[in-house]
């Protein structure tokens, strides 16, 4: 395995019942992500692995316990505000769309940019000039993305003013995955990129995930489509149990008797 | 004459209430039950710097605005942490306390015998504002400067930034903003602004008391927004144009004066249900509330 960019170290979370006592989540979880590769979490509903993803996202607290830590290059993101992640280097495509239904197709990925100038009102109105020449920039950028990656037929290249509401749902997930070449991300995390999507975007997504590979992020995703998994990851991580069950290249992992046996459904 | 230029000068006013509670309910989400109370801070600081500092009518309106904005900085830095709900009632009882305040605290504010006798602003020092065709001029140069500030707002990167906020705050969250410092600017800017009215009210009127900062004069702002709509700017403008001349046209039918108030609040409210049920962007609005 190549250098981890994401370690994370004895993460535990529960939910309290007075019936049932502690109900937990995770449990004393550990795992690594390996540099510029994509690694897949697998397993059944309910085992946590969107947990896990808002943990890291700082969007639900961990339990509280001495050991726990999540380093992202060095650096403890458990320590991290949620909004200061997108500057350290992580990007996320939640579950559900999450774009911005009442913005144009355009003005979700200017959302996106890592500039953030002009986005306060003094910026707005003392820095005219300054926040035109970089609201171009991010119109400019926004717009070659859209066209890199998508045909000129597609409804981001011909239409980039049409409202994101007006999208399907699978073209709401891939303005999602769009949106994150706006940021200078390291680490991607998607959470099931093709959940809810027509097959016939499958590829399209494997692609736009690969071509984030390709520039030098890692990426991180959650996926219940094997198919999926077996085109585009390097590693596979399975969970059951509130932790990881078993780990390594994805056939040696798929093919294992008890992850077919326990959520694959092969018996 | 005098009687139309009246009305114009109360519609100027209103329209930077609702203009800047605009910003707040419309774009950014953020149902505030207390601008009244703002704009009440605003016109009690203007008498305050026009009758006891002296202070000409620019150093005044900004001696107003600054203060205002930085009792909702410190205001706004305690209600913005609640949610929905939560802050609307956090809004509620800041308004509520604001009245009490004005209303009690006697020896500044002369609590409900309110302070009469506020003079007109000078400009330079020499020209005063003291007739009520200047205060038209006046009012509408300051609506002008609003309108034109919060139109460059809304179609700038910041407005942007609050409609998806509003549209999905951890969307946001996670694209690296900070969706507490946009909420708290916010609630600053339409404070400020809520202050000019307060300026342009207290000067116009010459005499202010709690009773026209009350928790009916933030509903009546709020409403004034969700009936002529929000999200852009023709709609507060609307908004407030209808409040304001409503009362003027039952008038003119020649209702009693008891039955058109209640005439008029049984206007507003049956207009607020319909909205909200047939078109709840408002009448001229484009995001819904």
């Amino acid at each position: 395995m190549t250098k981890p960019i994401l370690d994370i170290q004895h993460i535990s979370k529960s939910f309290h019942s007075k019936t049932t006592g502690n109900n937990y989540v995770l449990k004393d979880f550990n795992l690594t992500i390996p540099t510029n590769k994509i690694t897949a979490l697998i397993g059944g509903n309910g085992t946590g692995k969107t947990t896990l993803f808002n943990i890291i996202s700082r969007l639900v607290p961990a339990d509280k316990t001495i050991t726990k830590k999540i380093l992202f290059q060095g650096k403890n993101l458990l320590k991290q505000q949620p909004n200061n992640l997108a500057s350290l280097g992580i990007g996320r495509l939640f579950q559900d769309a999450h774009i911005f239904p009442n913005l144009s197709i355009l003005d979700n990925m200017c959302v996106a940019s890592d500039t953030s100038f002009g986005e306060n009102p003094f910026d707005s109105l003392l820095f005219t000039k300054k926040s035109k020449k970089t609201e171009k920039t991010k119109t400019a950028k926004a717009i070659q993305i859209l066209s890199d990656l998508f045909t000129n037929e597609s409804i981001f290249v011909q239409n980039p003013n049409l409202l994101a509401g007006k999208l399907s749902y699978g073209q709401q997930r891939l303005l999602g995955l769009a949106r994150l070449s706006m940021g200078n991300y390291s680490l991607i995390l998607l959470d099931e990129p093709t959940a809810g999507v027509h097959t016939q975007l499958n590829d399209k997504i494997a692609e736009i995930v690969v071509l984030l590979k390709k520039q030098g992020k890692t990426i991180f995703l959650i996926e219940h489509n094997m198919a999926f998994v077996r085109k585009i990851a390097d590693y596979v991580a399975f969970m059951a149990n509130h932790n990881i069950f078993i780990q390594g290249e994805p056939n040696d992992v798929l093919n294992n008797k008890q992850v077919q046996q326990h959520y694959l459904g092969i018996l | 004459m005098e009687y139309i230029i009246h009305i114009l000068i109360i519609i100027n006013i209103y329209i930077v209430l609702t203009v800047s509670a605009n910003l707040l309910v419309g774009l950014a989400n953020l149902l505030s039950l207390g601008q009244a109370a703002f704009y009440g801070i605003g016109a009690y600081l203007t008498a305050l710097a026009l009758m006891q500092f002296g202070l000409p009518l620019i150093p005044a309106l900004l001696f107003s605005m600054l203060i205002t904005g930085l009792i909702a900085f410190l205001l706004g830095y305690i209600s913005i942490k609640f949610e929905g709900d939560y802050f609307v009632l956090a809004t509620l009882g800041f308004q509520i306390i604001i009245y009490s305040i004005l209303y009690n605290w006697i020896t500044v504010t002369k609590g409900p015998y309110g302070i009469p006798g506020i003079p007109a602003p000078k400009l330079l020092n020499s020209f005063k504002i003291d007739s009520i065709y200047l205060f038209l001029i006046l009012s509408s140069i300051l609506m002008g400067i609003t309108v034109s500030i919060f139109y460059k707002l809304i179609h700038s990167p910041f407005g942007r930034v609050l409609k998806a906020m509003k549209d999905d705050k951890i969307a946001l969250i996670s694209l690296g903003r900070n969706v507490t410092r946009l909420k708290i600017i916010t609630f600053v800017l339409a404070a400020s602004f809520a202050a000019l009215s307060g300026f342009l009210y207290a000067t116009y009127i010459s005499y202010i008391d709690p009773t026209s900062f009350n928790l009916d004069e933030s509903i009546f702002i709020v409403s004034a927004v969700l009936i002529g709509g929000t999200g852009n700017l023709k709609g507060p403008i609307l908004g407030a144009v209808f409040v304001v001349i409503l009362p003027e046209i039952l008038r003119f039918v020649g209702l009693p004066d008891s039955i058109a108030a209640n005439l008029r609040m049984i206007i507003y409210g049956l207009s607020l249900v319909l909205l909200m049920l047939y078109r709840p962007q408002g009448i001229a609005g484009t995001n819904k509330i």
